[in-house]
């Protein structure tokens, strides 16, 4: 047993330490026109520790699990921290001590043969093919990572946690009405094993349809007139706004790092409509998409309460930061791989639904627009942030109208939630990307459709 | 280096022996050093010792590839295993090739880890920032030194050992004052060594300057199509989402790239000049071979507008019938022009500088639109104040065909050089 590898022998005495055992498994399958032309297979493991001294953190791994590899990274790990220490002088005390506790995996690290995956992607491609004429290509990925931790501190949580993320990727292309290209893209899966979401391909038929109907909307789009519109967001926009604009303010490194949201705690930031949490496991009495119960820290997570009837509650800390601000840890120090150490991260970040119905909302605006997808999205420390929209509508006397071809919309986060008039009573969940903050990490966002102002880009 | 390439060998060997007629090895050692400093603190030292080892075949025209860490007998097998598992699943096609030409090389570059020299610079970088920009915060700064050894190897006589060691810094800084804070600047370098004061580095005054000139901005008045000069980080940015939408591999095979049928035509201003070149003296660590094990070679993508090349690997090349990129790397050299920045501001007389684009992959036909940051308003030839949010948006294949001038300053960051560029046509959006 991997757990055996630890004894209490490894930590360093007084100081705050961690040790991690973690394996990352990712498999991965793309078809492009289809052509196979990525197959390959990924699993990289290894023991790290972190050992804080005289307010300076230590940090080292390697790949090879065993006790003479746990010995060696504590010791390279205090060793820095003391590096640090020596030259530094800040003398800070030790952390406050966090809840011992036990938590045993409530997933396994199933694995499948790589033919599952290709032999899927292929009988995808073939009913794409046959079913939609108007195509100029597709491409196709399935996309599985999992991941292991054990984890145990020096203040005694014991912690093994497995989390497994399965999705397939597709993207469709056609030409548009002026012969320039357009596609479409929509992930599917989450959360568990690729054979807990995907069985028979012709299962995903119904999605297809809706994706090509869309795409060759699209293909007759229009550009948005670009100025500041009133506008319904989805729930998917709603969570990456949620996570890129307000989240990343208000992430206690990024608040010492000089952050908007250092001046708003107990501030009004939004409409008394908004009310903001990152879920750690449970959201609204259903398991989060990607659920944390201890984080690499060891400390257990709970919900944090962000934004409460619009007014900016608290910060998402780690156990250095939250004892320097006073804002008791709820688990938000993730690590990506056994060479990462923990930064402080969102789990799964959504805006609370409201009680106003869709049509409700759209039917509400004479000229705006009705926005549903996007490719990517970027936030400042200022709050601005900028979203590409893929899937897009206008709305013209509260009647949905033509398509629009990919624009941008963007904002600062907390004016524009200022602007929050009516917020939908569906949560909508997304956990197929990653975010990128020095590591990669795999993050929850949500939301319901929200009506708010917004600048929108365009011609 | 001798231990690794036993290890490569002997799963070469093994992938053979189970009946690949091409399979190939990269073992990589490493070790990490990085220090890390927060708001203004030093706040992490960390080490990563690393080893892993990367696996292809291709057996009767199927490929599979794998990587993993566990570098024991056992750990070694199973990858050998899983490796020969995934080419069996895969579909056969005959495009996937490995280099058949014998070829030994050795290559060593750099400078062993100083951690002490990498604190006092870092020290040193603190204290010159606050001294020279006291409103300027150091959001953080990671600066890194990996040493690594490295094996290539495959079955048909292609050996390349390489040994490297360099640093890599990466700073994020804003400016502050009061409740006022600008946007994010950031930036990263690889370097060979540590001899220079950081603050001395290509393009680091800029960035600094820059966040404390943008905490108090103005807004672009009006809406329409301005003169626009591409900072070389947008410069760079906006060239890659042009090269790799309309002339790379996988848009030429999914039949969405525009330049498809314009090998050996114009199709951008002729002062433009883009190559990729592993050996120009301003990049370090470069990239030496290409995955199918070619040694890698330097060549131009556009030279004077002209498509000179697609960038395309040997599969996508064969797929195609084309031919294939000499290299795999990514080290864009966008040639200077001959016009100053100076000159370039002075010649427009209401225009914007944008130092940052915020806006994401464009539109697979090249339009684009996003927002404007870390941008400076020009009026009457002169920057006269920073810009707050600004929209901009148009089209990659218009903005390069709407040159108005290149600078003949650059910014080298260790893995590419980029001078300004001067365009028009692209319309931004104030209040």
């Amino acid at each position: 047993m991997l757990k055996d590898l630890f004894t209490s022998a490894h930590f360093p005495p007084n100081k705050s330490s961690e040790i991690r055992i973690q394996r990352n498994r990712t498999r991965s399958v793309l078809l492009r026109a289809g052509n196979l032309v990525s197959n390959s297979r990924n699993e990289l493991k290894g023991v790290n520790a972190r050992v804080y001294d005289k307010g300076m953190y230590g940090f080292a791994s390697a790949n090879e699990i065993s006790g003479e590899a746990i010995d060696h990274t504590v010791k390279c790990a205090g060793d820095n921290a003391h590096f640090l220490g020596e030259r530094v002088h800040l003398n800070a005390n030790n952390l406050p001590a966090i809840k011992k506790g036990e938590r045993e995996p409530d997933s396994k690290m199933l694995d499948l043969p790589q033919k599952v995956y290709i032999d899927y992607l292929n009988e995808l491609n073939s009913i794409i093919e046959k079913r939609y004429k108007n195509l100029l290509s597709n491409t196709l990925r399935v996309s599985c990572d999992s991941m292991e931790k054990i984890i145990r501190t020096s203040d005694g949580m014991n912690a093994h946690l497995v989390a497994p993320r399965s999705y397939v990727y597709v993207v469709l292309m056609a030409e548009s009405k002026s012969g320039a290209p357009v596609d479409i893209f929509k992930a599917l899966g989450g959360s568990g094993t690729f054979d807990e979401h995907f069985t028979s391909p012709e299962l995903l038929i119904e999605e297809l349809d809706t994706l090509y109907e869309k795409l060759m909307k699209k293909a007759e789009g229009v550009h948005a007139d670009a100025g500041k519109k009133t506008c319904v967001l989805s729930g998917e926009l709603t969570g990456m706004l949620s996570h890129e604009a307000v989240g990343h303010t208000v992430e206690a490194d990024l608040v010492l790092g000089g952050s908007v949201a250092r001046n708003l705690l107990n501030k009004q930031v939004a409409s008394e409509l908004v009310n903001m949490v990152d879920y750690a496991h449970t959201a609204l009495g259903k398991p989060a998409p990607l659920p944390i119960y201890v984080d690499d820290e060891g400390v257990e997570a709970k919900d944090a309460l962000l934004i409460e009837n619009g007014i900016l509650r608290t910060y998402m800390v780690n156990r250095d930061l939250g004892s320097k601000l006073g804002i008791e840890p709820a688990g938000n120090a993730r690590a990506y791989s056994f060479r990462d150490e923990p930064l402080i991260r969102m789990r799964n970040t959504a805006i609370v639904p409201g009680d106003s119905k869709i049509e409700d909302m759209i039917s509400s605006i004479d000229d705006g627009y009705y926005l549903l997808s996007s490719g990517n999205g970027q936030a400042d420390m200022t709050g601005e942030f900028m979203f590409g929209i893929t899937e897009g509508y206008e709305i013209k006397n509260g009647k949905i109208g033509r398509a629009l071809l990919e624009t941008t919309v963007s904002g600062i986060a907390f004016e524009m939630l200022k602007t929050v008039s009516m917020v939908g009573d569906t949560m909508h969940w997304n956990s197929s990307g990653y975010c990128g903050k020095k590591q990669m990490i795999s993050v929850g966002l949500g939301g319901p459709a929200i009506k708010c102002e917004i600048s929108i880009g365009g011609r | 280096m001798e231990n690794i390439f036993k290890l490569a060998e002997n799963a070469v060997n093994e992938l053979v022996k189970n009946g690949s007629g091409s399979a190939s090895a990269s073992c990589y050692k490493g070790e990490l050093n990085e220090l890390n400093v927060d708001a203004d603190e030093f706040s992490l030292l960390r080490t990563t010792f690393d080893s892993t080892l990367s696996l292809s075949c291709i057996k009767q025209n199927r490929k599979g590839s794998v990587s993993g860490n566990d570098l024991s007998e056992e750990g070694v097998k199973a990858l050998v295993d899983e490796c020969l598992l995934s080419s069996d699943s895969a579909p056969e096609d005959s495009a996937w090739e490995m280099c058949s030409t014998p070829n030994k090389k050795e290559y060593s570059f750099g400078t062993p880890c100083n951690k002490d020299k990498m604190f006092e610079r870092a020290e040193e970088f603190l204290l010159n920032v606050k001294k020279e920009y006291p409103l300027v915060t150091l959001e953080q700064m990671i600066i890194s030194h990996c040493q690594s050894s490295n094996i290539y190897l495959n079955n048909h006589g292609v050996r390349y050992d390489t040994s490297c060691g360099f640093y890599h810094i990466m700073i994020t800084v804003l400016g502050r004052e009061g409740e006022k804070s600008s946007s994010m600047s950031y930036c990263s370098r690889r370097l060979y060594d540590l001899d220079k004061p950081i603050i001395e580095i290509s393009g680091l005054r800029q960035l600094i300057s820059s966040a404390e000139k943008q905490i108090h901005t103005v807004p672009f008045v009006g809406k329409g199509e301005y003169p626009v000069i591409l900072a070389p980080d947008t410069a760079g940015e906006f060239v890659y989402y042009a090269l790799s939408n309309f002339a790379s591999g996988g848009s030429l095979l999914s039949g969405t790239a525009i330049w498809k049928d314009k090998l050996g035509k114009d199709v951008v201003d002729k002062r433009i000049n883009i190559s990729i070149d592993p050996f120009h003296p301003s990049i370090v660590s470069p990239t030496l071979y290409t995955s199918e094990g070619y040694e890698a070679k330097g060549y131009d993508i556009i030279k004077d507008g002209m498509l000179n090349s697609f960038i395309i690997d040997r599969y996508h090349a064969n797929k195609l019938g084309m031919e294939a990129s000499p290299t795999d790397g990514s080290e864009a050299i966008i040639a200077p022009g001959d016009t100053s920045l100076v000159d370039l501001i002075s010649g427009i007389d209401k225009g914007i500088l944008v130092e940052r684009f915020s806006g994401g992959m464009p539109a697979i036909d090249g339009e684009f639109s996003g927002v404007a940051k870390n941008a400076f308003l020009i009026e009457k030839g002169k920057i006269t104040s920073a810009l707050s949010e600004t929209m901009i948006s148009g089209n990659l294949e218009k903005l390069f065909n709407s040159i108005i001038g290149i600078s003949k300053e650059t910014i080298e960051d260790g893995g590419s050089s980029k001078p300004y560029m001067a365009v028009d046509g692209i319309t931004v959006s104030g209040v």
